[in-house]
């Protein structure tokens, strides 16, 4: 039989693909068609599940905030700002970071990071983000995280030495605090925000670059600037990663915002003309926190890079925002989905934020007719969740809209409350259809 | 029909698709969960078992598999290794292991459709799309910007 002859039934083709490594399953979604869709099937992931080890296909770190604060300082991270007049709640600091796999629910706990730097008198570090990516080179999925001390110490050493090509640079890791001793109390490090912003590579260990900081034209010096939302992505046209950075007076009377593009081929900030239109959607949320003189921040790893173009969900979690990095201008925070696209539907961003007990995941994804849950992220532990299992599906209509082709956008909308029932939710979660999701609430 | 040698063993009767017949132990050719099915609904019993989808050259290579995997023990776990990957290498290229796989897809014999399986795998990890499709005429079907996107979102993968 010659290979004019050859027939390549399906469930071989499956069965074939099911053995290869991640590098390759991507690769071959150019192939053809029916192997693209194939290889973004969740049928195949399960059986691919079944024929390698589930840690091998861990996609995503389950990120989890600590943080330790009493009332003479605060600590901003992710969205969650925490007003010092407001607490005496002293949190244990838990600092457990997971990975996990969304196609086999398993998770996988990493161990703690050994700190060689600070006095341990200042307690547990305070990690301040967390990153994690593909090392393509090595096959290996690496976790970073980010800690107050170590900012100090250990990354001026890494700073110190030459880097390597940064072009792979796949991850943003967001601002840093930097920590000083409080003049009242010496002992007590006091946190200022200080928004440094440093790219990883995930390919080469260690590798780090931080950015400049931006020349900022409005608004007087002094104020500083407080970073409102991040994004990292590759410009196609120019070949080029660009960081995107909106940033706005905290202590301003009237804030001021600004937004500024970052090139790492030219090493660069340039400045971006907004229209207030876009403009509205970052201070919606801002405006309903105004004189309470504390502001939110948007987790770098919470905006999505998709065709081009960064989305985020507007702080009133209404409108989606899009960011096209080639243009460099704001568009409308629609994903192009084109009729043959394989991907059934995409993510354009997770998001969760911690309100008192509860936990709240949101994810706005663009589906269509075959629908795919994609992964949630989720926050783990927290020793003031109730003990109560109550949850809550919302999926909000009046969020979405059809354009008539079968592409609705929406936002499913998960209030979560008790890390006990995460077992049997992330089930639920990462059906392959999210109406199935649904069902289980509406 | 049934043979039955000095051994009191059973024999069957397998025939190809192109008409060559194979007499083989019963132990050995039930094997393939298709044809013990065969066997045990009583197909067997007159004439010869056919098997329309598979060669004789192919059917020849599949009994060989089978014969050793029969007569091995748990004991011989290395060295049954050791001829897998001879067996494999034997099958010289992707057109014989594809015929390989089709047949033991049709007749169900689960350690050879891995093996086999594995073999491909490990052939087709490195290679890029277009050696892939010349490999089974796979047609490309994608629009050039089509592909241009898919490629683009993947793009890491060709680094």
């Amino acid at each position: 039989m010659g290979a004019a002859n050859l027939r390549l039934l399906p469930e071989i083709v499956e069965e074939i693909l099911a053995l290869l490594p991640q590098q390759s399953i991507h690769r071959f979604r150019s192939v053809s068609k029916s192997w693209s869709y194939l290889l973004v099937s969740v049928e195949f992931h399960k059986l691919r599940s079944r024929s390698s080890p589930p840690e091998i296909n861990v996609q995503k770190l389950l990120h989890h905030y600590d943080y330790k604060y009493n009332p003479d300082r605060s600590y901003f991270y992710g969205n969650e700002s925490l007003d010092f007049r407001k607490g005496q709640r002293h949190s244990r600091s838990i600092r457990d970071i997971a990975v996990w796999n969304p196609f086999t629910g398993v998770y996988r706990k990493l161990p703690q990071p050994e700190y060689t730097s600070g006095p341990d008198y200042y307690g547990p570090f305070v990690a301040l983000a967390y990153g994690f990516g593909h090392d393509s080179v090595g096959d290996d999925y690496k976790a970073v995280t980010w800690s107050s001390l170590l900012v100090s110490v250990e990354f001026h050493k890494l700073r110190s030495r030459s880097s390597p090509p940064e072009i792979n640079v796949q991850k943003l890791l967001h601002h840093y605090l930097k920590t000083y001793p409080d003049c009242a109390n010496p002992t007590v490090p006091r946190a200022e925000l200080n928004p440094g912003i440093v790219v990883w590579n995930p390919n080469f260990t260690g590798v780090y670059r931080e950015l400049p900081q931006p020349e900022y034209t409005s608004g007087p010096d002094y104020y500083g600037l407080a970073p409102l939302a991040y994004g990292f992505g590759h410009d196609s046209a120019g070949d080029d990663y660009k960081v995107f950075l909106a940033a706005y007076h905290p202590y301003a009377p009237i804030p001021e915002e600004e937004v500024q593009v970052f090139s790492l081929k030219t090493g660069s900030w340039k400045k971006v003309e907004i229209h207030s239109r876009y403009l509205h959607l970052f201070q919606e949320g801002l405006r309903k926190i105004q004189g309470r003189r504390f502001h939110m921040i948007r987790a770098a790893d919470r905006d999505l890079y998709l065709n081009g173009a960064l989305h985020w969900e507007s702080l009133t979690r209404e409108k989606i925002i899009a960011f096209d990095l080639v243009e460099e201008k704001f568009t409308d925070g629609r994903a192009p989905l084109t009729e043959d696209s394989p991907s059934a539907a995409k993510k354009l961003g997770t998001q969760g934020h911690r309100n008192g007990g509860r936990i709240s995941v949101y994810v706005l994804i663009l589906y269509r007719i075959r629908r795919m849950a994609e992964y949630l992220m989720f926050y783990l532990h927290d020793e003031d969740v109730p003990t109560t299992t109550t949850e809550i599906l919302k999926w909000d209509k009046n969020l979405g809209k059809s354009d008539g082709d079968g592409v609705d956008e929406g936002v499913v909308r998960v209030n979560y409350y008790n890390h006990s029932a995460f077992t049997p939710y992330r089930e639920a979660l990462t059906s392959p259809y999210p109406s199935l999701v649904m069902n289980h609430g509406f | 029909m049934s043979i039955t040698t000095e051994n009191n063993e059973k024999m069957i009767t397998l025939m190809s698709s192109d008409g060559e017949e194979f007499v083989v132990e019963e132990a050995v050719a039930a094997q393939s969960q298709t044809i013990k099915h065969l066997i045990e609904d009583g197909c067997s019993t007159e004439g010869s078992i056919p098997l329309p989808n598979v060669t004789g050259r192919v059917l020849s290579e599949v009994i060989q598999y089978c014969k050793k995997h029969s007569s091995s023990d748990d004991k011989e776990e290395k060295e049954l290794e050791a001829w897998d990957a001879e067996f494999v290498k034997a099958a010289d290229d992707h057109v014989a292991l594809t015929d390989l796989m089709m047949a033991a897809n049709f007749l169900d014999i689960k350690g050879l459709l891995d093996l086999v399986a594995q073999t491909l795998a490990n052939m087709i990890t490195g290679k890029s799309p277009e050696e892939v499709r010349r490999m089974w005429n796979i047609k490309n079907d994608f629009t050039p910007e089509e592909a241009e996107k898919v490629r683009k979102e993947n793009q890491w993968a060709f680094e």
